[in-house]
């Protein structure tokens, strides 16, 4: 039994100081991913509280038949996407040619993690969300167009947009031009 | 040049937390916690019988209000079908296929233990729509009417198959590990 699973174990049977280990293993990685959805610090920090709490105040729902870690990463990508729902979202624009012309000549360069976190941050609100939610954390575009309420074409579009986006972000940052 | 970022991005899926979150935020977690300890397994079939008993009794006891004193009992509330024969066909067009979703569902209270948000949204909808509903049923203007309520059907079934997804979701992460 992992000690993630032990921790869940314990809360469950009332052990309240395990809920403190479980925020220890967890919260950077969520952290990191509702700084990624809404782009703020603050407001991720905010979200992050929201989210712990809604997860260990229903921690008896937890069956185990997920990882507790997926389960605990819906309620948090959930949480963030609320969030963004009740914001006006903005969706990245650059000119079709040019996102056609993309995807020749793909380097496989080796990119500082920090540096896509930092770059990822900068991208319009809509396409930082299609981004995060397909490239990092493995949703699809009908599901990313159900969360985000918006259509899979959009989805796939925005992704496009903010791939483009985030390659010439790192361009600017690693050579300059 | 341009960057391989799926590449970079699945081989270094880890790496790319680099942010901490303030040691203070704990603090705010830990005051809010509230766990219901989970209570022993019991047989709570009674539990239904009653409720049923309940259901039929308060069904009678409605219908029979409403017979002797029609359309005092409950404040008026619009609806499509009251406009015109086209918008009754739209809206059992809506009602049916939101039927016919939540039956696909079956949700239960585990579903709404399990995806609360959801549930939250849909509750806070329903009651939005029922003041909405109230409010419209004063207006005589038909425009101010079908937009709202069209609105409620459609976010009602963007929710309805959010849940959906969400079901799909984790039934797929059964035997996934995640990466975090």
């Amino acid at each position: 039994m992992d000690i993630n699973h032990q921790l869940v174990k314990s809360l469950q049977d009332g052990d309240m100081s395990a809920a403190k280990g479980i925020y220890q293993n967890y919260s950077k990685a969520m952290y990191n991913t509702l700084i990624r959805i809404t782009g703020n610090s603050e407001e991720a920090q905010d979200l992050l509280q929201d989210a712990f709490i809604k997860a260990f105040n229903s921690i008896q729902s937890f069956r185990g038949d997920s990882t507790f870690g997926a389960w605990l990463k819906r309620i948090v990508v959930n949480t963030g996407l609320m969030h963004l729902r009740a914001k006006k979202m903005e969706f990245a624009e650059i000119n079709d040619a040019l996102l056609e012309q993309e995807e020749e000549n793909e380097h496989t360069v080796d990119i500082d993690p920090a540096l896509i976190h930092e770059e990822i941050k900068k991208l319009p609100s809509g396409s930082r969300a299609v981004v995060t939610l397909y490239l990092l954390e493995g949703y699809t575009h009908k599901e990313i167009a159900a969360e985000l309420d918006i259509t899979e074409s959009t989805s796939k579009t925005q992704y496009m947009r903010g791939k483009k986006m985030l390659k010439e972000q790192l361009n600017e940052k690693i050579y300059g031009v | 040049m341009a960057f391989d970022i799926e590449k970079n991005v699945k081989e270094k899926r880890h790496q790319i937390d680099v942010e901490t979150p303030p040691d203070n935020l704990w603090e705010g977690i830990e005051d809010k916690i509230d766990i219901a300890q989970e209570p022993e397994k019991k047989d709570y079939s009674w539990v239904w019988k009653v409720a049923a008993s309940l259901f039929l009794v308060t069904s009678i006891v409605l219908l029979v209000l409403l017979v002797s004193k029609p359309g005092d009992q409950e404040p008026q509330l619009a609806s499509l079908s009251d406009i015109s024969s086209e918008y009754k066909s739209i809206e059992t067009e809506y009602i049916s296929v939101i039927q016919m979703i939540e039956s696909e569902l079956k949700l239960d209270e585990e579903h709404r233990k399990e995806f609360p948000w959801l549930f939250e949204e849909l509750e806070y909808l329903e009651v939005v729509n029922t003041q909405y509903r109230e409010d419209l049923s004063k207006v005589s203007e038909n425009e101010q009417v079908i937009k709202p309520l069209i609105d409620y059907y459609e976010k009602k079934i963007k929710i309805l198959k959010r849940i959906q997804l969400e079901i799909n979701r984790k039934n797929n992460e059964k035997d996934d590990q995640i990466n975090i």
